[in-house]
């Protein structure tokens, strides 16, 4: 009652009129103050962020940043004749005031500086929209650029091999989007909720950076995409985005051919060429030590050990995937696999379940290449016991049988499990990548620039 | 008289008696002692008791169970063992199962400490080559052989030393009854 009685006095003795304002679709309150409409913090707070700091005010709202000095003397107030910087600008115009100590803005400056359409008792801002997508290619990266009607907020981030990019309460048409760009061949835009995605696949080694353009009229999201652009995300990701293969052929003297290096260096060279990244622990006149090859094992997403069988008298031939069982020989491995998965957890020690799908898919290629393999498990190998993620041991056949000996010396033979290994392999780790989305979105970290 | 009294004199007879003892002495010391018996060979009783070896099967991916009769002078957990590993080196009996050491190899050493065994591979072990599995099936019928009976792990040396492996397989810690079931 006494702040009615207040307000009334103030605008008795200052001009003040009480006015009605549909303020982005909303009806609120607002005043007549010498001609100029004023709206209070209070009303205006529910569409931007208002603070005030001293004798100024900041306005931050649809990627703007607004400054306005406070005169207390409403009359000059309203006035052209102050000055406000709208974003970099200084302009000069009506500017902030207070009323019976609240505090007022002039909604003509707040429109100008917001990019919002005014006129006397209806606050208008453009409904964000998506106008369009155009691309640029570059050397060494590629651009998107999204042109908004205004600006949103957006979040991006990295899931697996995918760059989500999630704008805020952002309309428009649902399509896939191609370009001429060597890095960022497409993107494709979805709806999700009230928000927009854009996404697209980074490649291997790439790096990417977001950012908004906010022009007068409108905003731009700029996204720049490729190996120019240096990557700042947490190393454990590289996990997904370049995942280590390591493939391990054992040495078996005397049946003339090195078929476990041959099989190896076919796998090598097919998933190197499509952009793998493959170690193979030994050539043929050198081999890595223990220590060296157990490091590079630690590190691996898919290990793959390649042997024959040998023992004597056995009559024992044809190919098997085996799988380890047991307890692994690295206490990380087996605390992480017992416990509860922390978010990313899955990155650092895989379960069993990797194992068992890459041995499926390899059973499953070497099939397709007419070669049929058995499954079996086996305990205790070193370096089986030390891969945190997928690993494997595949026995190309065995000495002592005649029919082993004759398949291991064609070469459709070695191609067709060389072949088998690498489509096992991309297969797995694709697969893993896209799984590692569902991830991300769980543990929803974003990185990068989110405002 | 006094001459013959005078030759008996207490002094007399006592250094003479004394003289006799030192004599009687002497020759009892000189004498050399007399050779004891050779004690008589006894042949222990060795007696034939059924122990449980395990060999690979034909198809290397299976342990086979062979009970066989081992002949032990001590019916101790050491001397059991050593036994079971001697037998085990000499390869199976059962047609379809096969050995897993070639003919001739020399059976490891085994000891105990509490229930822990600890078996000391012949470094002509580490040149037998065997892949992977074949390997598997090495080390784990000697840990199935040995745990049948009783005994937590198997800890395996190579010729009297610690080894990180045995070709591919992990020696750094003992192999239990779990490492090596039934695949």
């Amino acid at each position: 009652m006494l702040s009615a009685l207040l307000l009334c006095a103030g605008i008795a003795g200052a001009q003040v009129a009480l006015t009605r304002l549909n303020l982005a679709g909303s009806q609120v309150q607002s005043i007549g103050l010498y001609g100029a409409e004023y709206a209070s913090r209070e009303v205006l707070s529910r569409l931007l962020k208002v603070e005030q700091d001293g004798s100024l005010v900041r306005v931050e709202g649809y990627g703007h940043t607004l400054l306005l000095p406070i005169d207390e003397d409403q009359q000059r107030a309203t006035t052209a004749f102050n000055t406000v910087q709208l974003d970099t600008q200084r302009v000069t115009g009506r500017t902030a005031t207070l009323v019976n100590g609240n505090l007022y803005l002039p909604l003509d400056t707040l429109a100008r500086g917001l990019g919002a359409t005014y006129e006397l008792g209806n606050f208008r801002v453009t409904s964000p929209t998506l106008q369009g997508v155009s691309s640029r290619t570059g050397k060494d990266s590629d651009r998107l650029v999204l042109d908004l009607t205004r600006d949103v907020e957006f979040k991006d981030e990295l899931r697996g091999t995918t760059v989500q990019i999630t704008l805020s309460g952002l309309k428009g048409e649902a399509r896939r989007y191609t370009t001429r760009g060597a890095f960022v061949p497409a993107a494709e835009v979805k709806a999700q909720g009230n928000d927009l995605v854009l996404s697209f696949p980074l490649p291997p080694g790439s790096g990417y950076r977001v950012y908004r353009v906010v022009r007068t009229g409108g905003a731009r999201v700029v996204i720049d995409a490729g190996p120019g652009i240096p990557r700042n995300t947490v190393a454990l990701l590289d996990r997904i985005s370049r995942p280590l293969i390591v493939l391990d052929p054992a040495r078996v003297e005397g049946l003339g051919r090195d078929v476990t290096l041959d099989v190896a260096r076919r796998a090598a060279e097919l998933l190197s060429k499509a952009g793998w990244q493959v170690k193979v622990t030994r050539e043929s006149g050198s081999a890595m030590g223990l220590n060296e090859k157990l490091t590079l094992v630690r590190q691996s997403d898919v290990f793959l050990a390649l042997d024959l069988g040998r023992f004597p008298g056995t009559g024992r031939g044809g190919v098997t995937v085996y799988e380890q069982t047991g307890r692994a020989g690295t206490q990380i491995v087996n605390t992480l696999r017992a416990g509860t998965t922390p978010p990313y957890g899955a990155l650092v020690v895989g379960g069993p379940g990797g194992s068992r799908r890459l041995s499926e898919l390899l059973r499953g290629e070497l099939r397709g290449g007419g070669v049929t393999a058995k499954q079996d498990s086996v305990s205790r190998l070193l370096t089986l016991g030390e891969a945190p993620q997928a690993a494997l041991l595949l026995e190309l056949g065995w000495t002592g049988n005649a029919a082993d000996r004759a398949n291991l010396g064609t070469e459709a033979r070695l191609q067709a499990m060389g072949v088998a290994l690498a489509r096992s392999v991309a297969t797995y780790l694709t697969a893993r990548a896209n799984n590692a989305s569902q991830l991300g979105a769980a543990a929803s970290t974003p990185q990068g620039a989110t405002q | 008289m006094s001459v013959i009294k005078r030759l008996f004199s207490l002094f007399n007879v006592v250094t003479l008696l004394l003289l006799v003892a030192a004599y009687m002495a002497y020759q009892m010391v000189q004498k050399p002692p007399a050779k004891p018996d050779a004690p008589k060979l006894q042949l222990a009783q060795r007696r034939d008791v059924k122990v449980k070896v395990y060999y690979s099967d034909a198809q290397v991916q299976n342990l086979k169970a062979e009970t066989r009769t081992v002949q032990v002078t001590q019916e101790n957990p050491g001397a059991l063992a050593q036994a079971a590993l001697n037998v085990w080196a000499t390869g199976p009996s059962a047609s379809g199962n096969l050995a897993v050491v070639p003919k001739g190899t020399a059976a490891p050493k085994v000891y105990i400490r509490g229930a822990h065994y600890f078996v000391d591979l012949p470094s002509t072990y580490q040149s037998l080559k065997y892949g992977s599995s074949g390997e598997r099936v090495l080390l784990c019928s000697l840990t199935r052989t040995l745990l049948e009976t009783r005994g937590e792990d198997v800890t395996f040396l190579l010729n009297g030393q610690d080894v990180d492996t045995l070709g591919h397989l992990d020696l750094r810690e003992a192999f239990t009854r779990q490492d090596c079931a039934d695949q």
